[in-house]
């Protein structure tokens, strides 16, 4: 069975073709890559399947339903989760409220039950304020929980960002350029953390990577994209040795962490 | 001036202060999640007032019965506008959604011309709120006490409502980053008809005392003292409900001791406020409280 299956997606924007008969198929537990230089059309592959675009053509299933362009609330909803490119915390708020907000979704309470603070209320706040913060506790935030997300260093950022993600309950965690900005060091740490939550956390990760090692030593499989199109997917040895890819891609070495 | 005539006109400022205040919030918070200026708010204060007249003088409702109703279908009324005028278009560019909010004003004044009248109506208030007691040398309304607890109350049941329950979270978030706040999960068509409704509940609130204090409504009623309280959260830093009650007694206070010290430009009370505006653009654009932020493109 597949997890997220994209049939033939295509978008356009305006004249240009972000994305051309896009094709990809995640199986539950998997880590899976996608790089390609800048402007590929990574990026877009993300807000297709969260819902921020629809596309032009093409389907998108999630555990065997269409989400094509849904809203992107509801695809959270079912179970798909995601940071950014360039960390979209909530920086007026505090560490613990940006992870508290992404539980939001699976309170049962509603406003009339807020106002009137029925039992029910009071236990499922108690519980979402729990498991926020153990989940902070699990990231290594659970000091700075009330700290303005914005006065958090720029690593630590990134780690909320990850566990704003995984307070959704995802099945599916994608992650844009987690190691963006990183030097190999953290850039280890934080394969090793990928690691640790996909076990932990039973999940199948998709992940958008410039950081070559990063990308070759997480991921069972990787596609890469130049231009829109597919020009190369499989396991990492055999994606590294494309002659395709090395031209469009790993050949320019010295650009490559940019 | 005596000091008890300058405490009664103290006392009257803080008053309508309190109702600039009121008001002045529902601007802001609908700026705060939307960008917008809802230009009916003012519109839908009136109603409110129309909601009580009905209440208790046509169908005879008490009114312990009727306030509270009136609250509630005028957070109705509010989310009712979100819905018609503005979520339908929300992706539009801005100039879009506000005509769309200049021409829900005209709507609502227009329907209430043409389903009620447009002959002023005597507001029914409680004696119990209007009556009179001597203070020293002077003689106040009790409402003139009431309104500013009244107002202290509302506030402090906003403030704990933003910022300790889930459901004020979600309109900081949306406030600060609509995009990611629907991929957290958060629906934000809910907390911006929330947003609505919480506004025009806190407009129904200062409606109700203002046709206490002002017993006579009329279809235009919302008007002036819309564009007075849009001014006072300008003046505050639009987006800040800090800002947008320092904005409304400003206001309040500014304008009945302009009256008060300057009985010959008792014609501009009206003025004052835009003056004040155009001099708070001139040297703080972004308002008293209001931080200064890049334009986003």
């Amino acid at each position: 069975m597949s997890l997220l299956k994209l049939e033939d997606i295509t978008m356009w924007f305006g004249g240009v073709a972000a994305l051309k008969n896009f094709n990809l198929e995640l199986t539950p537990g998997e880590i899976v890559g996608l790089i390609g230089p800048n402007g590929a059309g990574k990026t877009t592959v993300f807000n297709i399947i969260t819902g921020v675009y629809k596309p032009s053509r093409g389907q998108v299933f999630f555990k065997d339903q269409e989400i094509t362009g849904m809203r992107p609330d509801l695809i959270t909803k079912a179970g798909i989760a995601r940071t950014f490119q360039n960390i979209r915390l909530f920086k007026g708020l505090s560490v613990l409220e940006n992870v508290l907000i992404a539980n939001h979704l699976h309170l049962k309470a509603n406003y009339l039950t807020a106002i009137l603070k029925l039992p029910g209320y009071w236990k499922e706040e108690r519980m979402m304020r729990e498991k926020s913060l153990a989940l902070l506790e699990r990231v290594g935030l659970a000091d700075q929980r009330d700290e303005l997300a914005s006065a958090l260093p720029y690593g630590l950022q990134r780690r909320l960002e990850i566990a704003r993600a995984l307070a959704t309950n995802p099945q599916l965690l994608l992650l844009d350029e987690p190691a963006a900005g990183m030097n190999p060091k953290e850039a280890d740490d934080l394969t090793e953390f990928i690691k640790e939550i996909q076990q932990e956390f039973d999940l199948t990760i998709f992940l958008i990577e410039h950081h070559m090692d990063v990308v070759l030593n997480i991921s069972q499989r990787i596609f890469v994209l130049d231009y829109g199109m597919t020009i190369a997917k499989g396991k990492p040895e055999e994606v590294q040795n494309n002659p395709r890819v090395i031209e469009a891609y790993l050949g320019v070495d010295e650009n490559v962490e940019d | 001036m005596t000091l008890d005539l300058f405490l009664q006109h103290l006392s009257n400022g803080i008053s309508l202060g309190s109702l600039y205040a009121l008001i002045a919030i529902g601007y802001t918070m609908v700026y705060g999640v939307l960008r917008l200026i809802n230009f009916a708010h003012g519109d839908i204060f009136m109603m409110a007032t129309y909601f009580a007249f009905f209440g208790i003088v046509t169908f005879r409702i008490p009114w312990f019965i009727t306030f509270p109703l009136v609250l509630v279908l005028t957070a109705a009324l509010g989310m009712t506008v979100e819905a018609v005028a503005y979520r339908p278009i929300r992706e539009a560019p801005k100039i879009s959604i506000l005509i769309s909010a200049i021409g829900a004003s005209f709507f609502l004044e227009n329907l209430t011309i043409v389903l009620f009248g447009g002959v002023p109506k005597p507001f029914p208030a409680p004696t119990l709120f209007t009556d009179v007691v001597q203070v020293g040398t002077v003689a106040i309304q009790k409402l003139t006490f009431y309104i500013p607890i009244v107002t202290v109350l509302s506030l402090l049941a906003l403030l704990y409502l933003i910022n300790k329950t889930k459901t004020g979270m979600a309109m900081r978030a949306v406030s600060m980053d609509q995009e990611t706040a629907r991929v957290m999960g958060i629906n934000i068509n809910h907390t911006i008809a929330f947003t609505f409704g919480l506004g025009s509940f806190l407009a129904a609130v200062g409606g109700i005392m203002w046709g206490m204090k002002f017993p006579q409504i009329q279809p235009l009623m919302g008007v002036i003292p819309g564009l007075k309280c849009f001014i006072a959260a300008v003046i505050g830093g639009i987006g800040n409900i800090g800002g947008a009650v320092i904005g409304g007694f400003i206001l309040g206070i500014g304008e009945i001791m302009l009256v008060a010290f300057l009985p010959n430009l008792t014609g501009y009370r009206d003025a004052f406020a835009f003056v004040l505006l155009i001099l708070i653009l001139l040297s703080k654009p972004t308002g008293i409280l209001g931080e200064k932020t890049a334009e986003k493109v």
